[in-house]
């Protein structure tokens, strides 16, 4: 009757990062870059799933956390010189910082008008990465120079223009993130993000604080957030505005949909699919995403709690 | 005194819902809260628990002021509600709805409660929703979430418990069995009791308050309200 961590659960999750590590050796390099970028954004997408599919708060202002990453790494890089390690920490530090003073903020609404607030927020950072165009080039954005990509490490040295280097540092960060989450939702902490999706004033009348709670919820997937749009800058060495527009927040939420909210791996599968099926479907028309429409439609209507949703409800109720 | 409210009322812009209300709850006691339709009853009880706050007056738990302590902490301190429309986690198991709620369980009775499990299956064998522990909530009947949801409040190992109109919707033999658990939780905690049906209230309460209109008509224990012809005029229909 105990509702605890099933082993099948723990060594899915160590399956499919031991399946990712593989796939390096037998990836063609278009293939092998965009693997990498697919899971760069699928942390951006497993943090926004942390809020939304476990907490029940929809937000459509994600995009300014990964731009808070994003932007900090990059300006710390461009502007300060600081190393990839400086710079990364700053932003992730930054990125924690902001989730909490906006969701301190916006989480005194709820529902649509918590919607409506997280993406007005997020169109200030995006109107913001215009205006202070002197530093951020606007549009155009920034190229990060080469030696803004190499640091040393227990003297190693790293040169992030490789791109094994770069999937490997990409598929670390994401496994610590797998982690994160997968221990987050089976602790009491991750129990109570449930109950208040389900029933937040009966949570409230059980005696949790469910202000402080969806606090920290918001804190986290801002932060991953975040993280994810610093890994992006230092990654690919490029810092834009456009990664600030909304939408970048949307696609965070198709990807979870996708894949499967209130899945841990949702997310990621979501990523994978949503990009590759772009991807196939443009070499075919360059009416692209009409096609991506229509089978989003159709999984929709089969898969109605995502891929790995509906196979969790289905199939394999031990998903976590 | 477990419980005392001093001058409480509630207005909703312009309606004044609970109009000057002093109540007292003693430890250990069962106390109905009565009244017709519209008396105020819930926004009282709502009030008590912190669902709501006060427009004016006081209200003291174990001697702390705690009018305007949040409904979370009033929880922790020892008081727990159980709302009027069955209030559950319908996706998630029964087990986890008791669960979470065990999450903040007071310290006495310890000896059952040394770990999580132990203590929502006890919780789940005092209402006898044991055996349906791995069904999903919203697939019990009627009257088991009905159950369910006094066990949530049970969970809290509660100073008082407040059940909101806990027999609305039950079956003569549900109602009956609820009878019998309460009179088996009593010696545990202080129960204030919000009940439409009399029979009820007059089986199970040592103390007896009438609302009207969001004030109160009358307190007593059942006999004394059951011969106050004010009551009977208003209430009783006599």
């Amino acid at each position: 009757m105990k509702s605890s961590a099933n082993p099948k659960a723990f060594w899915l999750h160590v399956g499919v990062v031991v399946l990712l590590f593989l796939l390096q050796f037998v990836l063609p390099e278009y293939h092998h870059l965009t693997a990498t970028r697919i899971m760069v954004l699928a942390i951006f997408a497993m943090g926004y799933n942390v809020l939304f599919g476990y907490t029940g708060l929809l937000s459509l202002g994600h995009a300014m956390f990964f731009a808070t990453g994003l932007y900090t790494a990059g300006l710390t890089a461009y502007h300060l010189e600081w190393g990839v390690i400086s710079s990364f920490i700053a932003a992730v530090s930054v990125g924690a910082a902001v989730s909490m003073i906006i969701g301190a903020v916006a989480l005194r609404t709820s529902g649509v008008a918590f919607m409506i607030v997280t993406m007005m927020f997020a169109q200030v950072a995006y109107l913001s990465t215009l205006y202070f165009t002197t530093y951020t080039r606007g549009d155009e954005g920034l190229v990060l120079p080469e030696s803004a990509r190499s640091f040393s490490v227990i003297g190693f040295d790293v040169n992030l223009v490789d791109p094994v280097v770069r999937y490997s540092i990409t598929l670390g960060f994401l496994a610590l993130t797998l982690f994160i989450i997968y221990r987050l939702v089976q602790s009491p902490t991750g129990r109570a993000l449930v109950a208040i999706r389900e029933n937040e004033s009966r949570t409230r009348m059980l005696g949790y604080n469910t202000f402080a709670i969806k606090l920290k919820a918001l804190t986290i997937s801002g932060t991953l957030s975040a993280m994810s749009g610093a890994l992006y800058a230092l990654l690919f060495a490029y810092v834009g505005s456009s990664f600030a527009t909304i939408q970048y927040s949307i696609d965070a939420l198709l990807f979870t949909l996708l894949g499967g909210a209130g899945t841990v791996l949702g997310p990621l599968l979501g990523s994978f699919m949503m990009f590759y099926l772009i991807d196939i479907a443009s070499d075919y028309t360059t009416a692209y995403l009409l096609v991506a429409g229509i089978v989003l439609i159709i999984l929709v209507m089969y898969f109605p709690k995502g891929l790995l949703g509906t196979l969790r409800e289905k199939y394999f109720p031990w998903i976590p | 005194m477990l419980l005392s409210a001093r001058n409480v009322s509630k207005s909703f812009g312009g309606l004044q819902a609970v109009r000057h209300v002093d109540f007292d709850i003693e430890d250990g006691e069962i106390h109905a809260l009565i009244g017709p339709n519209g008396a105020g009853k819930t926004t009282f009880v709502s009030m008590l628990s912190g669902r709501i706050s006060a427009s004016e007056g006081s209200i003291t738990f174990k001697g702390t002021d705690i009018t305007s302590l949040p409904a979370y902490t009033r929880v922790r301190m020892g008081i727990a509600y159980t709302f009027q429309i069955t209030s559950i986690y319908p996706q998630l198991s029964v087990y986890e709805n008791v669960a979470i709620a065990t999450r903040y369980r007071g310290s006495r009775n310890s000896a059952h409660k040394s770990s999580l499990e132990g203590s929502v299956k006890h919780t789940l064998d005092r209402v006898g929703l044991l055996d349906q522990g791995e069904r999903k909530a919203s697939e019990l009947a009627y009257g088991h979430q009905r159950l369910l949801e006094i066990s949530m409040g049970l969970a809290l190992d509660p100073l008082l418990l407040i059940l909101d109109e806990p027999t609305q919707g039950l079956s003569d033999s549900e109602i009956e069995d609820f009878c019998t658990l309460i009179r088996g939780i009593r010696s545990d905690t202080t129960i204030l009791l919000i009940e439409h049906n009399l029979s009820v209230v007059m089986a199970l309460a040592e103390r007896i308050t009438v609302l009207d209109q969001g004030s109160v008509l009358a307190q007593g224990t059942p006999q004394e309200i059951q011969d106050n012809e004010a009551v009977q005029a208003a209430y009783l229909g006599a």
